[in-house]
């Protein structure tokens, strides 16, 4: 038997094993695959970051090509482990002080342009032309507004507009949520149709 | 009979129900006609419009969990790049272990069917640090630097032909096609990549995530993206190849009408108890 197939019947047990929460709640079998996945997970990952990312940094870029600048944002990284020195857990704070500016800094420059295209897209033409496309746009137009009324929390929306307003804002975003939720069911049983060709295709050969 | 039991069916009943019926058609397919969506047409288009030996970068961000829906995509979109003789540069930078290594195998197979030749025609650069926005920016400036010089198997990109051709993203490449199931998806390529650089970006979705897209779409933002096994299924049959897309439509339909026949009698159910508590 090939590696090939002995991996088809290794899936399939895992994924027998992993369907076995659903009839007996957490189970020993269902641990064991859990504790697995989670155990050959992580010690690839560290072996592809010490191959692929720590080591190639280190004698390419640092000793190789005298990158030494590197040797900083590694000690700062570093300091993350101060966590576990009791006492000293202050340190570690540095770290995430660093990486949480950066990530926030980072991120406000870069979105507003994507956020300002989907405020302008909200601008359209209500008299389109073909009715088709002008009701659509009208009611696009009433989703966005209702819906903003329905999150705008300091605004008092016991009457008038805003009550109306927020009640149609509440409504779109049901019909949004349970559009969602379509989708995701969908997505589901794609999911486990896949694992149903690994089982009866692959290594059974049942199918085609 | 009594309507109210219809709310309390045993779950466990309900899924050997939807797994039987997932199955069946998977043993006798139909064929149901799979209509081609507007938007799956403009992911198509989008990647036609690719200059002949062109160069896409493919991101196939996905973990094992929603591989089913997204591979068949990453599939089709290799067949069609070389089929016009486009490079692809691939990464997978949603999941460490599953990612590259279903990436690689994903397009090595349609490589190796149209004589295509790794390291000539597709590189792979397999999945980088999570320091995602600081990778992908060393990358747009220069992509051997980016990736540590560094294929997914730690092979040297500087001997390879392409990567001598393809030297940053910024000026190089001509299409992203991102799969998406999270982050980094869709988002960061959009916010980090395109938008800056005004690369089109197209791809796919898991349809847990499909919802989320559509403003996207409607603004131009992103050129179509597909919508889970049933966009690829569409994409599939524009491409002209029956891949595992169109393999699972007849088993999808099927668990689509049960799961709805489920939800009409859940709710017969709690109708008829509501109307059983009123009555008492």
């Amino acid at each position: 038997m090939s590696v090939e197939q002995w991996s088809f019947i290794f899936k399939t047990l895992s994924i027998l094993a992993a369907w076995s929460y659903l009839v007996k709640g957490d189970n020993p079998v269902y641990t064991a695959v859990e504790h697995f996945l989670v155990g050959s997970a992580t010690a690839y990952g560290i072996v592809y970051t010490i191959q692929n990312q720590i080591v190639p940094r280190i004698v390419q870029d640092i000793i190789g090509r005298g990158k030494w600048g590197y040797i900083f944002g590694a000690i700062l990284g570093l300091l993350i482990y101060f966590s576990f020195v009791k006492g000293q857990e202050w340190i570690a704070r540095i770290t995430m002080g660093f990486w949480i500016g950066y990530g926030a800094g980072y991120s406000l420059a870069y979105s507003p342009p994507v956020f300002l295209t989907q405020v302008t897209d909200s601008f359209i033409n209500l008299r389109a032309g073909d009715f088709a496309k002008s009701f659509n746009n009208i009611l696009y137009f009433l989703v966005v507004v209702s819906t903003l009324m329905y999150f705008a929390f300091t605004l008092k929306k016991d009457k008038g507009v805003l009550y109306y307003g927020s009640r149609f804002g509440r409504y779109a975003l049901m019909v949004a949520f349970g559009s969602a939720y379509g989708s995701i069911t969908m997505a589901y049983l794609s999911l486990i149709i896949g694992q149903l060709t690994i089982i009866f295709r692959d290594t059974l050969h049942l199918i085609k | 009979m009594d309507w109210k039991k219809l709310q309390w069916i045993d779950v466990r009943i309900l899924y050997v129900i939807i797994v039987v019926c997932l199955l069946i058609p998977m043993f006798h397919p139909v064929g149901l006609p799979v209509a081609i969506s507007d938007n799956t047409r403009l992911v198509y288009n989008t990647v036609e419009s690719v200059p002949d030996g062109g160069v896409i970068w493919v991101s196939h961000d996905t973990g094992p969990g929603n591989a089913p829906e997204l591979n068949p995509m990453i599939a089709a979109l290799a067949r069609q790049a070389f089929r016009k003789n486009c490079k692809i540069i691939s990464t997978s930078l949603f999941n460490q272990t599953f990612g590259p290594v279903t990436t690689f195998e994903i397009i090595d197979e349609v490589a190796r069917e149209m004589g295509k030749e790794y390291g000539v025609d597709w590189v792979h650069l397999g999945y980088r640090d999570n320091a995602w926005p600081a990778t992908i920016r060393l990358m747009i400036e220069n992509i051997i630097e980016g990736a540590i010089n560094r294929d997914w198997k730690g092979e040297p990109l500087d001997q390879m032909p392409l990567m001598k051709q393809v030297k940053s993203i910024k000026d190089d490449v001509d299409l992203i096609f991102c799969t998406t199931v999270g982050s980094p998806g869709y988002a960061d390529w959009m916010t980090y990549v395109s938008e800056p650089l005004h690369i089109p970006l197209t791809g796919g979705a898991s349809l847990t995530m499909y919802s989320g897209v559509q403003p996207y779409i409607r603004s131009g933002q992103l050129k179509g993206f597909l919508g889970g096994l049933r966009g690829a299924a569409e994409y599939e049959q524009l491409v002209g190849v029956a891949g595992a897309g169109l393999a699972g439509m007849d088993a999808q339909s099927l668990g689509h009408m049960t799961v709805i026949l489920f939800l009409v009698l859940g709710n017969i159910g709690y109708f008829a108890a509501k109307r059983a508590g009123k009555n008492q």
